[in-house]
């Protein structure tokens, strides 16, 4: 191919679509990255390990998460634990680490910009990579997240 | 800056190899850098990014923040100590400023 203006530009063109493509890909496949990275190769068991959430809330500006460890083996503690929003403008919500001398349990209050299922995934001290999704409905979207253009 | 208080609640005494809990309350706006201001014009991104507690220096929990935590970030854990110390919070905002508060615990 000739090196010509109008090939130039189609071809910066085309980069710029697909990055935004990239950048829009949608929710799941967002999370499902996410995830794995979280899981760094390790698999990962779905199971309810104790996070809680209201099903219902109506501000999504605070939405009160609780954690309470559960199912975990005898002498077994959380050492970390993130949560993702993935119809939130960014998806991560936080990353917890828990110490040594931590329990585990957890009281905190997030935003979501809307009604969505919200991932929880931890890494316990026997090394095992436990996820947890929990549907939560919110009336009134938290905190200026409900502007129409989407960032990263 | 931002922030607020920074309060930290730990039970003055407490038994050898007992579960207590801990909380903490910083004042901050956590300004997301989504939300439009008066003018229309985006408000620019200012939130805690990162809480540490420690107890005489040794890392208990931290948090890595990011603008989906709420405004006045609150945090509840509990904590299992077996001797008297001090627990050490500090919450590090965009852009390097921190706040601490401290609070010493009597374990008989």
């Amino acid at each position: 191919m000739r090196l010509t203006r109008r090939t130039l530009l189609a071809s910066a063109a085309a980069v710029l679509s697909v990055g935004r493509a990239a950048r829009a890909a949608d929710p799941a496949a967002r999370l499902a990255a996410e995830v794995a990275a979280f899981a760094d190769g390790d698999p990962v068991e779905t199971a309810a390990f104790g996070v809680a959430i209201d099903a219902y809330v109506e501000s999504g500006y605070t939405v009160p998460v609780a954690v309470a460890p559960a199912g975990l083996a005898a002498g077994e503690r959380l050492v970390a634990l993130r949560l993702f929003a993935p119809e939130n403008p960014l998806i991560r919500v936080a990353t917890f680490r828990f110490g040594a001398m931590a329990a585990g349990t957890l009281a905190t209050r997030i935003r979501l910009a809307r009604s969505q299922t919200v991932t929880a995934v931890a890494r316990t001290s026997a090394g095992r990579v436990l996820r947890q999704d929990l549907k939560v409905a919110v009336l009134v979207g938290g905190c200026g997240f409900d502007v129409e253009e989407k960032a990263g | 800056m931002s922030f607020g208080t920074a309060r930290l609640k730990v039970p003055a005494t407490a038994r050898a190899g007992e579960v207590v809990t801990i909380r903490t309350l910083v004042g901050h706006p956590m300004e997301s850098g989504f939300r439009k201001g008066e003018d229309g014009a985006r408000v620019p991104r200012l939130i805690v990014e990162r809480f540490v507690c420690t107890f005489e220096g040794e890392e208990v929990f931290a948090c890595d923040l990011e603008p989906a935590m709420a405004a006045n970030p609150y945090f509840e854990f509990a904590v299992t100590v077996l001797r008297s110390g001090t627990f050490r919070c500090t919450w590090t905002e965009d852009g390097g400023a921190t706040v601490s508060a401290e609070a010493a615990i009597t374990v008989a």
